[in-house]
């Protein structure tokens, strides 16, 4: 079957690295070097999950991101040369699932697709339909509904939500929704979380400024609710 | 001398030179007044005293030339006496007074001034002030000629010396000495008027106190317009005082208004060029760690990922490659380690630091990061009970590091952690990292907290590992808690040090409310 990932990075030696060290955990590896080759490649053949570098010639990493976001809830994660939170919340914004910083090493690297890759394949639902309110979830179908209409969710963002609706009123801490979404331990950044609960709330809140089903338990963490 | 002049604000000596100035000014100005007003009052005075003491001495004549001397009477002169004063005719070794007294002092008119009468004496009309006591008195004689014609021809302008008290002669009036007189009567007689000058000197005391009082009032005026100007002056100073404390404080966009002031423009435009100048420094100085941080990462990104594969396919390779493979993997990752520090560091000076401030939950936190940073051992960990379940606003990634450097430096300098402690303390929280080893002497416990300062306790520098940043680095990041590090002796008495870092954040426990998590500024969002 093979799992195909495209790498997007303009450092031809960085490619080459990543190449040989993917392969070498038994992937399938596509390369392009800019953003226009990567929306051509990608649209030939949708990669599993795309990794893609920020600081790329013409268009930008953060533009590469939201282009395929258009078309696809791929996982995708970012490479930012910069732990500059500015570059890390824009690149979750522009709808990554996760983000590495450079330098990572392989192990990193394929540990971080591993857990992309798994909880976009299973998950596994406690209940295949839920309700909150005008909010609905239909875990088998993966299909949210808020008052009746459907909305579109990425793999992280609808399991995020599976995860806060399989215990109703729990409130979960950023470090076990790091742990349970994306396979962090303790010490992940819980920027993660916070951005991705905020992209939620745009989508599943009438109101995302006042939120009335993922709310947040100030000092604590989030929850979900009728 | 330098000192005490300091100490004189500039405030205090613009108020007190707009004090002196307008206080040596007012009494120039009161003094000039009262000189030139008590010369040419005295002076009309005098004029007007002489004018009647001639018309006086004209009739007097005319009656002694109808009646003789022989005849008149006290009343004669009384009714030619000045108000507060006395009139005196002498004739002869004959005296007639018509009075005894000058305003309120007694006067002996056989004791006319010997100055004044010698003048008479000699046909001159005389006048001169003087003082019987404390009265200040005016003196005026003037001899009547009976034998041809009157003396007191001028009452034109008598040219009185007025300004000198001592002046005995005023006004000299030449008379024509008659070539025959009567028997009977003397050829002439000494007419005085001797008038109280009291109520000129009370009206000049009088003048004086006010004019001092309006002295008084000028310098206090002056001294308050000198606090506000000195005020409006130093106004600008104190934009530029808070302007500079902002700038302290590294916020850049600090400026002065700009003024159309050409005394301040200068100034203003030079603060805010500097202030630019500054900032672009800084920025660039951020950029460049920034650059730098790129341009090492790509390159490191390449090496991690082939020294990995290298290292996953070593058993491929030949005994001595497998060795230097080995040998390399493990300097790679010191050489990483000192990347990543040296980075870190940079952007410290660089100012490019921010806090990504979360709320954690101490216990939860502080057990993690011990068993994550010392993963083979069992490290006591004691928590005050109070704080096993508080949660604070701090930064994770950060104070992962700080435990981390603390038990990496325990382990390679004093043999490893011994025990973890999380008290409370100043109102926010103390975790204490306590080794067993030599300790750290009293004179280098601020210089282990140093850049580079490694080997200070022990010189083991061959199979040293460390990158030399790291307990700096945890300076660094207290420092940006707003919080401190500090190494002390182990509490037990044991040998070995106890480094202690101190967090200022409240803790509040996750079982209070969310008034009390606003209340000590725990949030949930980013």
């Amino acid at each position: 079957m093979g799992t195909r990932i495209l790498t997007v990075e303009d450092d031809e030696r960085i490619r080459a690295s990543v190449k040989l060290a993917l392969e070498a955990e038994g992937w399938i590896v596509e390369e392009s070097e800019n953003g226009e080759q990567a929306m051509e490649v990608f649209n030939r053949a949708p990669a599993d999950v795309v990794l893609i570098d920020i600081m790329l010639p013409g268009v930008d990493g953060f533009e590469v991101c939201r282009s395929i976001r258009k078309v696809s809830d791929v996982p995708i994660i970012m490479v930012t040369a910069r732990d500059d939170t500015h570059d890390i919340v824009a690149g979750l914004e522009a709808g990554a699932d996760d983000y590495l910083t450079k330098p990572f090493a392989p192990k990193e690297l394929s540990a971080r697709i591993r857990a992309l890759l798994r909880r976009s394949r299973s998950n596994e639902p406690t209940m295949s339909h839920m309700r909150f309110g005008d909010l609905e979830i239909l875990q088998d179908e993966g299909v949210v509904t808020v008052a009746g209409e459907e909305v579109h969710l990425t793999r992280t963002e609808f399991k995020l939500l599976c995860e806060l609706a399989n215990n109703p009123g729990r409130v979960f801490s950023r470090e076990v929704l790091l742990e349970r979404v994306w396979g962090y331990g303790y010490f992940g950044d819980g920027r993660l979380v916070d951005v991705h609960i905020r992209r939620l709330r745009t989508k599943v809140e009438q109101d995302a400024a006042n939120p009335r089903h993922v709310v947040t338990v100030r000092g604590l963490g989030y929850k979900l609710q009728t | 001398m330098a000192t005490q002049r300091r100490r004189i604000g500039l405030r205090a000596r613009v108020i007190s030179s707009f004090g002196l100035l307008s206080f040596l000014l007012s009494l120039g100005l009161a003094g000039a007044t009262y000189f030139l007003i008590q010369a040419s009052t005295m002076e009309r005075r005098e004029a007007t005293a002489l004018d009647e003491a001639f018309t006086n001495a004209r009739q007097l004549r005319s009656q002694i030339l109808a009646v003789g001397v022989a005849e008149l009477t006290q009343d004669d002169l009384l009714r030619r006496a000045p108000i507060d004063g006395l009139a005196v005719l002498k004739a002869g070794s004959e005296t007639i007074s018509s009075s005894r007294t000058v305003g309120n002092t007694s006067f002996d008119p056989d004791h006319i001034p010997v100055e004044l009468s010698l003048a008479v004496d000699g046909r001159r009309a005389a006048i001169f002030r003087s003082h019987i006591e404390a009265e200040p008195v005016l003196y005026i004689g003037v001899p009547v000629q009976l034998g041809a014609g009157v003396t007191a021809a001028p009452s034109a302008p008598a040219t009185p010396a007025a300004s000198d008290p001592t002046a005995t002669t005023a006004s000299t009036v030449p008379t024509e000495v008659a070539p025959a007189a009567q028997a009977a009567n003397p050829d002439w007689v000494a007419y005085y008027e001797i008038s109280s000058l009291a109520d000129l000197e009370g009206t000049f005391d009088t003048m004086l106190l006010a004019l001092l009082g309006a002295v008084v009032l000028t310098t206090l005026v002056g001294l308050l317009v000198g606090r506000w100007v000195s005020k409006r002056v130093l106004a600008p100073l104190r934009d530029v005082n808070d302007a500079v404390e902002a700038l302290a404080e590294m916020s850049f966009d600090t400026k002065l208004p700009v003024t159309r002031d050409p005394d301040l423009a200068p100034l203003v435009s030079t603060f805010n060029h500097t202030v630019a100048a500054l900032h672009d420094r800084i920025e660039r100085d951020g950029r460049f760690a920034s650059d730098v941080s790129h341009e090492l990462r790509s390159p490191l990104t390449t090496l991690t990922n082939s020294v990995a594969i290298l290292e996953r396919y070593a058993d491929d390779l030949p005994e001595p490659a497998q060795r230097a493979v080995s040998l390399l993997t493990e300097e790679f990752q010191r050489f990483q380690q000192l990347v990543g520090d040296l980075l870190e560091i940079s952007r410290f000076d660089a100012g490019a630091q921010r806090l990504e401030r979360a709320p954690l939950v101490i216990g939860e936190f502080v057990r993690l990061a011990v068993r994550m940073t010392c993963p083979d051992q069992d490290i006591p960990i004691s928590i005050d009970p109070d704080l096993e379940e508080a949660v604070i606003m701090a930064d994770k990634r950060r104070l992962v590091q700080v435990l981390s450097n603390l038990a990496v430096n325990a382990q390679r300098y004093a043999g490893g952690v011994t025990d973890v402690a999380v008290t409370r303390a100043r109102g926010g929280v103390e975790i204490a990292v306590v080794d067993g080893g030599p300790g750290v002497p009293l004179e280098d416990r601020i210089r282990v907290f140093d850049r580079f300062a490694r080997g200070i306790t022990a010189n083991k520098r061959g199979s040293d590992t460390g990158t030399g940043l790291g307990l700096s680095l945890v300076a660094e990041h207290m420092r940006l808690h707003g919080g401190t590090v500090r190494v002390e002796d182990r509490l037990d008495g044991a040998p070995g040090a106890r480094f202690v870092v101190y967090l200022p954040a409240t803790p509040v426990s996750i079982y209070d409310t969310e008034a009390d998590f606003e209340a000590a500024g725990i949030g949930a969002d980013l």
